[in-house]
């Protein structure tokens, strides 16, 4: 790759605008950066698909412990939870290590006989300049199966940047090598859902009931073949619109499918993403199903959660989230009857934060893009914050200034998306704001006080 | 030998250096190295002790690495010191550093040129992903801060604890308790058991405690390793002058009382009541409980110092077979165990089959779930386990708890195995007694 490319970033928006903000958006600070990097942002992209095996070409940092460490689930296999490593070594480094890779590649396909094999380069391997591509054609001639290159190593930057050179890496190397047994007209596509704690599962019976055939599932819970057919779905929904919308518009160029951006976060946007899919797809008897569907659904939704609706009423919140969910949350905590005091911006897309302005249109409200969890906590106590959402990174902020918080990043174990998905959150969070917890570890002991 | 790993068990040594520097007060680590290196690191060890966990990276990026030069190390440390005004900062290089060359001996010099107003010691800890594994990383940085140290006069009721990266905030706890007990104040280096250990306090950007470094020390009595890999500590301490002695591990009861005998003899002074009270306990449960292991076996994962541990209670005191060892490198207090493999998780899979209890790391659910066979999570990451750090594995109430958790699951299997001949299909056991 050369220099250039690495440096003009199309998923970054801050490109032709002032010279200073395009150093602000492609460097990170030294001293000030805590995000996962380009390697980290190809791996969760791609590791879902769990019928193939993913590779790292390593030292034991990259891969030695953050393995089996994702939210998602399979019906597939459990490939998604092993981490294997070629864990390079000082030898390696001075003797070269492509025979080292080429024999783990060759048998760990012995032992898994998995459909395909992504193969990931990281900061060390690429120093010493080794052929990522040509081990791979090798690998390919000797086993006879895909073995897909992903260059994208850790240094040539963010985890934005690597889930962005997951989707070229896909659809250089893997969409459009297969056709599925038939197609129909109502074929679609569902990209950047990793099917975290079964979210997908939940959205899934709705297009069933449709009579919508979700074709590929990029990359939740999906197998190899479902991603090499991926070109024949009719119209794709991006679910997290930073990460992979690079890829939604190549498919467009490349094959013509329509795509929007969407989420499956809360009512409101749940049956807009369903009611899109029917405009799309263009076809009257659909939307008049998808209508009354949706009517449905939302009033047993509703139902549902006015118990909890009572008592969320006017209380205030506080959202500390990335990416598309920075604006996603807001709308689904609104739905519930929060007071959102305001929303983290950090890795959305100018079009998310536009959505976001245009919402808040008129009220003072905080959009921080990016703080740590001092300001967190000012924010939190300036506002008397209620509720605090957040990603597990962010928790112990919260713990320690007292503040009731429910996870909603990558990590998390409950599934939040979809009709069934919002009653869930409901639930949680009105579990840990009435939590007998808060009361009982605010009493001081006696002795403690004659200390 | 495969030549590679499934599901490693070795942790970098980047992750150990990281692990030695935090357990010293008011310090950042600051890895010099890509940030996903940073970002790996700290989202494991976040997730291990459910803490704010205090790191930062110099983040270098494409142009940094072609072009060189130290200016995003400089950066680096002045963004930290002029943020949080930690008293140290251990520099801590990673793969891509060492592959490209950095000296940064001199870049900490630059930075002291430059910044000559700068209160905070910087201290370079000179490790890689691709050599060594955590326990060799975590006696490095902990050689890197001595080496810094001069000691001058003498203290004469200090005692210097070296750990290890296998001990938990609970196990330093305990140990610094029964040194204590002694009348000896215990100095633990580094102690994570302050910075990590939990604590209800205010937010943070440096470690909130741990051990208090200073440039110049009064010497300790003595100066106690724990662990073989704190061997390279305790020669650099010998050689400074100091009364130096190596225990290989505190767990079991013969390792307990090989430390009190040493205490006792160099306090002049008899352990108190409550230690000799839960020395009987400990006697009294092994008795107890030696009916469960006929036949039981376990397969042990975890680091050197760890391993040796285990085995020697487990194995030598209580008789349980060790049918297979996995550890992360080769060291020769493990000679005599002859299953012991320097392996990855995945190389268990054989022995799986044959073993009743396995213990090892939170990787270890992975055969655990596809084997059926229960599980006791150690070492690290454990990342699916509340308190885990406080978990203690040393000394007598360390003993205790271990015995205690290995013996309950025999003896349920034991049960469980009884009300299988009674034939009850389907029918759980808890069931049947109701019956």
């Amino acid at each position: 790759m050369s220099m250039r490319t690495v440096l003009v970033d199309e998923s970054c928006e801050m490109i032709g605008k002032k010279k200073a903000s395009v150093n602000k958006c492609s460097k990170p600070t030294p001293g000030g950066a805590l995000g996962g990097c380009a390697f980290d942002g190809a791996q969760i992209t791609l590791l879902q698909i769990s019928d193939a095996l993913h590779i790292v070409h390593s030292p034991s940092t990259c891969i030695g412990c953050s393995y089996n460490n994702r939210g998602t689930r399979s019906t597939l296999g459990a490939f998604y939870r092993y981490g294997i490593t070629t864990d390079i070594n000082e030898i390696d480094i001075i003797m070269g290590s492509e025979k080292k890779l080429l024999n783990a590649i060759v048998n760990s396909y012995k032992i898994f006989r998995p459909k395909a094999i992504f193969v990931y380069t990281t900061c060390v391997a690429d120093m010493t300049g080794f052929d990522l591509i040509n081990v791979t054609k090798d690998a390919c001639n000797i086993l006879n199966v895909p073995v897909i290159p992903v260059d994208s190593p850790g240094f040539i930057g963010n985890k934005n940047y690597g889930n962005k050179k997951a989707g070229e890496t896909l659809l250089n190397y893997v969409i459009g090598t297969k056709e599925p047994e038939y197609t129909t007209d109502t074929d679609i596509g569902i990209i950047a859902d990793y099917n975290i704690a079964g979210e997908l599962w939940r959205i899934l019976p709705y297009f069933d009931e449709l009579g919508i055939r979700v074709l590929s599932k990029i990359t939740g819970d999906a197998s190899y073949d479902e991603i090499a057919y991926a070109h024949r779905s009719r119209c794709n929904m991006v679910v997290c619109s930073r990460a992979l919308v690079s890829l939604a518009k190549s498919l467009k160029a490349k094959y013509g499918t329509e795509y929007f951006e969407g989420s499956f976060y809360g009512i409101a946007a749940t049956s807009e993403a369903i009611r899109r899919f029917g405009y799309i797809l263009g076809n009257g008897e659909l939307n008049s199903k998808i209508d009354k569907f949706v009517e449905s659904k939302e009033r047993e939704t509703l139902d549902k959660l006015k118990p909890y609706m009572n008592y969320f009423r006017g209380k205030k919140v506080f959202i500390y989230s990335g990416g598309v969910k920075s604006w996603s949350m807001v709308m689904q905590l609104e739905e519930l009857g929060f007071e959102v005091i305001g929303s983290g911006i950090r890795k959305s897309s100018s079009e998310d934060i536009e959505r976001l302005r245009r919402h808040f249109e008129g009220k003072q409200k905080i959009l921080m893009e990016k703080g740590d969890g001092e300001m967190l906590l000012k924010i939190l106590i300036n506002n008397k914050a209620d509720l605090f959402i957040a990603g597990s990174r962010n928790m112990y902020v919260s713990i320690k200034g007292r503040f009731p918080y429910v996870d909603v990043n990558q990590e998390r174990i409950k599934a939040y998306a979809g009709y069934e998905g919002i009653v869930t959150l409901a639930e949680d969070i009105y579990h840990t704001m009435t939590s007998k917890v808060w009361r009982s570890t605010e009493i001081i002991p006696k002795f403690m006080e004659k200390l | 030998m495969k030549g590679f790993y499934i599901n490693p068990l070795k942790k970098s040594a980047v992750l150990g250096a990281t692990f030695g520097v935090l357990g010293f007060k008011n310090s950042i680590p600051i890895h010099h190295g890509s940030q996903g290196c940073t970002a790996f690191i700290k989202n494991i060890m976040t997730q291990h002790f459910r803490e704010i966990v205090p790191m930062q990276s110099t983040a270098i990026f494409n142009m940094a690495l072609i072009m060189g030069g130290y200016s995003e190390i400089l950066e680096g440390i002045n963004n930290v010191v002029s943020k949080s005004n930690p008293d140290t900062v251990g520099l801590i290089t990673t793969g891509i550093s060492q592959v490209r060359g950095d000296d940064i001996k001199y870049a900490i010099r630059q930075y002291y040129e430059k910044y000559p107003e700068s209160n905070t010691v910087v201290i370079p800890v000179e490790v890689s992903d691709f050599n060594g594994d955590a326990e060799t990383g975590f006696a490095e940085a902990v050689l890197s801060y001595m080496k810094e140290i001069e000691f001058a006069g003498y203290e004469d009721k200090s005692m210097m604890i070296i750990s290890n990266f296998s001990l938990t905030c609970g196990d330093i706890d305990e140990i610094k308790s029964i040194v204590s007990s002694f009348g000896l104040n215990p100095v633990v280096i580094p102690d994570i058991s302050e910075s990590l250990g939990g604590s209800f306090n205010n937010y943070y950007k440096i470690t909130p405690g741990g051990a208090e470094f200073s440039k110049i020390m009064k010497k300790p009595v003595c100066a106690v390793g724990i662990g073989h890999s704190t061997a390279p500590i305790l020669s650099l301490l010998k050689e400074k002058g100091i009364f130096v002695k190596e225990f290989p591990t505190l767990i079991g009861l013969k390792n307990t009382d090989k430390f009190l005998d040493f205490l006792s003899e160099l306090t002049n002074k008899l352990p108190e009541r409550s230690i000799l009270k839960m020395r009987g306990q400990l006697v009294d449960m092994m008795l107890d409980s030696h009916f469960y292991f006929n036949k039981k076996s376990v397969a042990i994962a975890v680091e050197p110092d760890f391993l040796y541990g285990l085995k020697s209670f487990l194995v030598d005191e209580l008789g349980i077979q060790l049918k297979r060892g996995v550890t992360t490198y080769y060291h020769e207090d493990l000679s005599d165990i002859k299953d012991i493999l320097v392996e990855d998780l995945f190389e268990l899979e054989k022995d799986m089959g044959e073993i009743d209890i396995l213990l090892s790391n939170s990787n270890g659910e992975l055969l655990s779930e596809k084997y059926n066979k229960p599980i006791i999570k150690l070492g690290f990451p454990v990342k699916d386990e509340i308190g885990y750090p406080l978990n203690i594995f040393n000394g007598y109430r360390g003993s205790i708890n271990l015995l205690k958790n290995v013996a309950n699951i025999f003896l349920r299997m034991d049960e469980e195995k009884s009300y299988e001949y009674k034939n009850y299909k389907g029918v759980k056991y808890y069931e049947s007694r109701i019956l």
